[in-house]
């Protein structure tokens, strides 16, 4: 080893630019990113990169299976399934993406002021969830879907409630580990606000492993959107929402196999991709590992 | 079994490096001093500057990667065992050499209960059977002043300075001929530390054994020490006995170490620090890794390695001021 | 003179499983303004949350205490705002007690926002440059995070952080025990210039006994909860009373080899403050132990100053 004097180098450094960094020096990290960004654009831009409308119908290419004309083929009324999969996809990803914001709004909130706080907030809080907790995620969905009646709106709704108790549960087992930190008696001692404390001190400390666990609620929201769809519950045709498509499908799943495979495929890749970006963002985000 | 006054422990030109970010660390820089059977000696300094690696570079278990041992010769008792294989050395550590952690919470498994913690030792190292392994367990719980009848309480059941003593009996269990003690009272309070430091006085008389002990705490070294090392950035700049290094402290930063501990006589308006900070380990300083320190640093010590100079018998001291004393 | 401190049989009790914790149990003393008070123990003696609970991070469960000869015990929202501001504290580990997401400067700078006295963002950080430039935080580091700082480096940070609102009382709470000897020492000759140029009181939590010899000008021992001995620095180190005391001082290790070493050894452990029995709460332990002990000790007067809680004070010296 050389023992050359280095230049004091005053760098200054950035928490995101390192944790990018670190994130994208893994290949999880990349294709996940890579495919979640294609499919993302792609649906962003379907009217420019669809061959045809959504609701185009070619009576004379019904059923067709993927060809030059279609690549993935047609469905029943002859509409363009690569076209309804990104004119769809629109649906499918906003509500995956704006459920988990909200849901995640709603319980990192609840989560941080029961951890917080402790004593009787987190009793009133943390019972309320146990009870909520009874009832399992999806039949809630449901319920939510079949009492306010289906439709966009109303799924965001069903979907964004559906993660509460689970992501007020570990909000506040985060901020229980970091509630004895003495910076936070510190911030105490020179009079910061509590919702200063909370929110813009312990919160930043502790918003990563949420981070992930929200990354791939995602990608489960997604799911479930489906499914509701599926069920005739969710977005309604003809509107091409992809659980809504598989919904249409079913009906020719022996016959027309393509029909249902396609947007089956797109789920999946989505979900995957999520996920395998969750992950790379959990050994990013592994204070173990910073610098 | 060695006669006493033999050389013991001889480890010559240890020589560790961490390998963090591609940036290389040395942790340990050709460190050799040797151990006679029965003596203890004190291996003293900062946080960072290597102590804890060369204890764990005799044990072998250093985490490679990214430690790695790059050269030096570890002999014990004629055998060299810087050259055993990994399935000789197994049957070594815990049996022949033994290691005292700093902290006794992490030391000791929450889930089994701590004598059969000591047993399992024994009947790994031993040829005993498990009625045999469970009965000299709890004579060693006995010596180390818990009742025997605590044998299968487990270590919550136990405050700080009990579970440091349970983890005392797992090291004594073997008659170890070397004990390598990592800060074993930094964790606990004063009038424990007292107790636990006498303790290991006394089992090491009773068993004869060796031991190093490693600390920052110049009082312990004071109380416990037969030979002190002061270690600095990776070497060893002074060596020598205790009295040489109390009452004669050659090396500027051992007489800095001395000088920056508040006293507990007499009066001093200011205490005086050695000034600066530990030297980055993955950039030291050429020559003399002190000099950028020291207040007596010249020229030659800014280039080139420091030899060892030999200020009196015995007592050595890597700094140039002592020359001439060695020619 | 009016102490600037004065604490009243002050109790801190916690509710545990095992039962009710005195962890600060009838403590008084007094700080007058500018002077050191050590207040020494062992692990679990309460002596950070006496400091803590003196300065309101924690809520008194009884007792007073009396800043400026004002009862400020129970005080609450804007009055509390400007109690904070005069006493501060500095905290034990520099790891934790920086926030790892901010800079120096943000950390710095936010008891300074707080405080409402500035009026422009440049005045924060003309203030908050000054106070780093006190301290000895080189220009190069301010815009780093904690973790790329030593441990020595990131106590001046602490130290900047507590005295960022011009208080009159710190609580020092083992400002120096996760640091290396070499490092202490300079935060320890900090602490004291700041303290003289400033002129505000430390009470000194530590359980390094030569470092609160070196700062302190009065010493509290405190043993479960406590005060067992309280007496001027002097005359406490020329003549300790308390058995507990004695033992303490004589388990130090010291580095002067040339003299023999003398223990009193104590017998078993630390027991604990939880539903703790009337009576001296260091009987169990203590070699000199009569069945006298068993009755609640009142801290008395023997030597002037020097206040011992001990029955047997007299025939144990």
């Amino acid at each position: 080893m050389t023992v050359a004097a280095k230049p004091q180098k005053i760098r200054k450094s950035s928490y995101t630019r390192d944790l990018l960094e670190r994130l994208f020096s893994t290949w999880n990290a990349r294709i996940g990113t890579f495919i979640i960004v294609v499919i993302a654009l792609a649906c962003i831009f379907a009217d420019v990169v669809a061959p045809y409308g959504y609701n185009d119908m070619d009576f004379a290419n019904m059923y067709s299976t993927p060809s030059a004309q279609h690549i993935m083929g047609t469905d029943n009324l002859g509409r363009d399934i690569f076209s309804r999969l990104l004119y769809g996809g629109r649906y499918s990803l906003s509500l995956g993406l704006i459920s988990t914001i909200i849901g995640n709004l709603i319980s990192i909130f609840l989560g941080v002021l029961a951890g917080y706080y402790g004593g009787k907030v987190e009793t009133l809080i943390m019972r309320f969830m146990d009870v909520y907790s009874a009832l399992p995620g999806q039949l809630l969905c449901i319920l939510v879907s079949t009492a306010f009646g289906a439709g966009f709106q109303n799924t965001v709704l069903a979907l964004s409630i559906q993660h509460l108790p689970g992501g007020a549960r570990m909000t506040r087992a985060q901020i229980l580990k970091e509630r004895s930190m003495e910076y936070l008696e510190a911030a105490e001692s020179i009079n910061c606000k509590k919702m200063t404390i909370m929110f813009r001190h312990l919160f930043p400390n502790v918003y990563s492993p949420l981070l992930v666990g929200a990354t791939m609620e995602i990608g489960s929201n997604i799911m479930m959107a489906a499914t509701l769809s599926y069920i005739g519950l969710g977005v309604q045709p003809p509107t091409p929402e992809w659980g809504a498509m598989l919904a249409e499908a079913r009906a020719f799943i022996l016959v027309y196999p393509h029909m249902i495979i396609w947007p089956g495929v797109f789920i999946a890749l989505t979900v995957f991709s999520l996920n395998l970006l969750g992950d790379a963002l959990r050994d990013a985000l592994d204070p173990k590992l910073r610098k | 079994m060695s006669e006493k006054n033999q050389t013991f422990l001889e480890v010559k030109d240890l020589t560790v490096i961490y390998t963090a970010n591609k940036k290389i660390v040395q942790a340990v820089n050709h460190v050799s001093f040797s151990l006679k059977k029965g003596e203890t000696l004190g291996l003293v300094g900062e946080t960072g500057a290597g102590k804890t690696t060369i204890a764990r570079s005799i044990l072998r278990i250093l985490p490679d990667p990214p430690a790695k041992m790059l050269g030096g010769e570890i002999t014990m008792d004629g055998v060299k065992i810087s050259a055993l294989s990994e399935e000789e050395m197994r049957k070594i550590r815990g049996g022949k050499i033994s290691m005292i952690f700093q902290d006794p919470m992490t030391a000791l498994n929450p889930l089994i209960c701590v004598g059969d913690q000591i047993s399992e030792g024994l009947m790994l190292h031993s040829d005993i059977s498990r009625d045999e392994a469970r009965k000299k367990a709890g004579e060693m719980l006995e010596m180390v002043g818990i009742p025997a009848s605590r044998y299968v309480e487990y270590p919550f059941e136990f405050s700080g300075g009990m579970k440091q003593r349970v983890v005392i009996a797992m090291a004594l269990a073997c008659n170890p001929d070397l004990l390598l003690a990592d800060e074993p009272t930094t964790a606990l309070d004063v009038t424990i530390q007292a107790q636990v430091l006498d303790l290991i006085a006394d089992l090491q008389k009773k068993l004869h054994t060796s031991m190093i002990l490693i600390t920052h705490d110049l009082g312990v070294v004071a109380q416990t020490c037969d030979n002190v090392a002061t270690v600095y950035a990776g070497e060893i700049i002074e060596y020598g006995t205790k009295k040489d290094l109390f009452l004669n402290p050659c090396h500027p930063y051992t007489v800095g170490l001395f000088d920056s501990l508040p006293s507990m006589v007499g009066d001093e308006e200011r205490l005086k620090p050695i000034a600066g900070l530990m030297p980055d380990p993955t950039d030291l300083p050429q020559g003399c890794k002190f000099n950028p320190r020291c207040p007596y640093a010249t020229e030659k010590c800014r280039s080139g390695e420091v030899p060892n100079f030999e200020v009196s018998d015995g007592h050595f001291c890597r700094c140039w001021k002592y020359a001439k004393e060695a020619i | 003179m009016e102490p600037l401190i004065e604490v009243k049989n002050l109790k801190k009790y916690f509710k545990v499983p095992a039962g009710i914790n005195h962890a600060v149990d009838d403590v008084s003393f007094t700080i007058n303004a500018g002077e050191t008070v050590g207040v020494v123990g062992e692990s679990g003696c309460g002596k950070s949350t006496l400091g803590r609970t003196i300065i309101h991070l924690q809520e008194a469960t009884d007792g007073q205490v009396l800043f400026h000869g004002k009862n400020v015990t129970h005080v609450e929202g804007n009055d509390l705002k400007q109690l904070r501001e005069k006493m501060q504290i500095i905290f034990q580990d520099p790891y934790s007690s920086l926030n790892p997401r901010f800079r120096v400067e943000r950390t710095i700078y936010e008891p300074l926002k707080n405080s409402g006295r500035f009026k422009s963002k440049e005045a924060i950080r003309q203030e908050g440059q000054r106070l780093m430039d006190l301290v000895g935080i080189d220009e190069r580091l301010r815009s780093s995070f904690p973790h790329e700082l030593d441990g020595g480096r990131r106590q001046r940070v602490g130290i900047a952080r507590a005295l960022a609102l011009n208080p009159e009382f710190i609580v020092c709470d083992e400002p120096v025990s996760a640091l290396d000897v070499s490092i202490q020492a300079q935060v320890l000759n900090l602490l004291m210039d700041l303290q003289d140029q400033m002129g505000m009181a430390y009470m000194f939590v530590t359980h390094d006994l030569s470092v609160v010899r070196h700062i302190s000008d009065n010493i509290c021992v405190m043993y479960l909860g406590q005060l067992v001995e309280k007496a001027p620095t002097r005359e406490l180190f020329r003549q300790a009373l308390h058995p507990y005391t004695k033992a303490l001082f004589s388990a130090i290790p010291s580095t002067d080899i040339t003299k023999p070493f003398q223990r009193v050894q104590l017998k078993s452990e630390l027991t604990s403050a939880i539903n703790p029995k009337p009576g001296c709460r260091f009987a169990p332990r203590c070699p000199y132990a009569t069945e006298a002990c068993a009755q609640p000790q009142k801290l008395e007067e023997i030597a002037p100053n020097h206040f011992v809680s001990c029955c047997r004070v007299k025939e144990v010296n």
